[in-house]
Parts: structure tokens; sequence; C-alpha cells
């Protein structure tokens, strides 16, 4: 019973433990020349594992180290910071 | 930032203080008659304004600067002003641009620049992107002040290339790196 319980926690806190997938769509990003910058800047936030831009969805994806995250006023800032407009902030839980 | 024509050399090295204010130095040599012109220039940029759209983007930019000027071994003080304004999107691009290069002993130079290109295929990031482009220029020191040049802009990731030739039949090559 005791192992079981002890099984059971881990695999409770185990669940936590997962990175998470933003995705930003931004205003303004047409060429990949300019967007390097918010690649960087993106980058520089702690706990910022990937960061993958597409112009075709005019979007930007990051992905965070396991258990940490990326506020939406610190998502709004790098990408103002980069020189675009930010329309909207998708997390795994919904539009923001 | 480097930019080479036989009529004008210039490199520049611009850093980011905010988003929307750089600092920057920027040398320049000009031919002036029998001689070259030198300029070397501690210059600030800024961007007036910026309109963010779905699909393109607008900006307008104003320079302005001070330094020294060489010419035929006379030193003189040197000022540097100027502004420009652009508009792309992903296949199209216009820009204009007025500069002007003064000095205290009234040796001055003024350009304007126009440029207007279309991108043959539409690249997404991690992809070279190539535009084609016309560019017009009017600079008052040169023998033949109008001037019209094909170009091809290519860049790759963090750095842009361009090259072509001039109706006075010079090669042209600019260059910019992101750091």
């Amino acid at each position: 019973m005791k192992r079981f319980t002890i099984f059971l926690l881990f695999t409770f806190l185990g669940a936590f433990a997962h990175a998470e997938e933003i995705t930003v769509h931004v205003d303004g990003m047409v060429c990949s020349f300019c967007a390097q910058g918010i690649i960087k800047k993106f980058q520089e936030q702690p706990g910022v594992e990937k960061v993958n831009v597409s112009l075709e969805e005019k979007s930007v994806t990051i992905t965070t180290a396991k258990d940490k995250t990326l506020s939406d006023k610190a998502i709004r800032q790098s990408v103002d910071w980069a020189g675009y407009t930010t329309v909207d902030i998708q997390r795994a839980g919904g539009t923001q | 930032m480097t930019s080479l024509a036989p009529e004008r050399t210039e490199v520049q090295a611009n850093y980011s203080i905010t988003n929307r204010f750089a600092l920057g130095t920027d040398y320049v040599r000009i031919p002036y008659r029998s001689d070259d012109a030198h300029f070397g220039i501690l210059r600030a940029n800024a961007l007036l304004y910026r309109a963010n759209r779905p699909s393109s983007q607008g900006n307008i930019y104003a320079y302005a600067g001070g330094g020294v000027r060489e010419y035929a071994g006379d030193e003189n003080a040197a000022f540097y002003y100027g502004g420009e304004a652009d508009w792309e999107s992903r296949k199209h691009y216009v820009s204009f641009r007025g500069q002007s290069l003064r000095s205290a002993d009234r040796l001055n130079f003024d350009e304007f620049r126009a440029r207007v290109g279309i991108a043959p295929y539409v690249a997404d990031f991690e992809s070279l992107h190539t535009w084609l482009i016309a560019q017009g220029m009017y600079e008052t020191s040169a023998e033949s002040q109008f001037t019209w040049a094909p170009m091809v802009r290519m860049f790759y990731r963090n750095v842009l290339w361009e090259t072509g030739v001039s109706t006075r039949g010079e090669f042209l090559l600019n260059t910019i790196i992101h750091f």
C-alpha cells in the first residue's frame, strides 16, 4: 500500500513536469531578415527552449523548458521590442 | 553594414538602444573632383512611425549626426541628416530616402534614392529570400547625377546582400549583418 501510494505520488508529480507551447500571432512580420530580432528577444527570456517563426502563419511558437512558462506581459514586451504587434497569444489551455 | 560603389563607399555599425532608437558610426567616402572626401560620423537613428498590418509593414525613420570630414588634406566639422520611408509586404517593397552630408566649409553632398522591389517567390523564415529591385538615385556630387540600377537582393537568416550595376556602368554591392 505504501509502495502504491509512493508510486501514485510520483506519477501525479510527473504529470506537472511538462513544457509549454505558446503560439503568438503577430502583425507586421513580413521580412525574415528583420524578424531575426524576435527570435533573439525570446531566446533571452528565461525558460525558453525553442522559438519557431512562420511568416506564412504570421506567428511565433515558443516552447518552454519543463515546468517553465512565459507570462503574457513578457511575450508582448518581446514582440513589441522586436518591432511588431501582438494579435493574440494561444496556450495549450486556450486563446488569450 | 557596407555599401560599395565607385562613386561612394560607406561602412556603418549601429546598435539598438531601444526598439525605436539606435546609435552608430558611419564612414563615407565620396569622390569629388580630383580627390575623395572622407566623412567619419557619429549618428543617431530614430524610428518615428511604424504601421504593423497583418500582411505588411510601413516605417518612417530620421537620422542625424556629426563628425569630421577630410578632403584634400583639409579637415572640417561635418553634419549629417536624413530621412527614409518604406513599405513592404512579403512580395512588394518601396522605399524613399534622402540624406545630406554637410561640412562647415560648405562642401556638401546630397543624395536621394527611390527603390521598388518585387519577390519572384515567397520564402518562409529559414529559407533564402530573393528580391528584384529597381533603384533610382540622384547625387548632387556625381558627374552623372541621375542613375538607375537594377539590383538583386538576397538574404538568409541574419545576412543580407544586394548587388547590381548602375546606368553609369558601376558595380554596386551592399551587405548588412544583424548581430
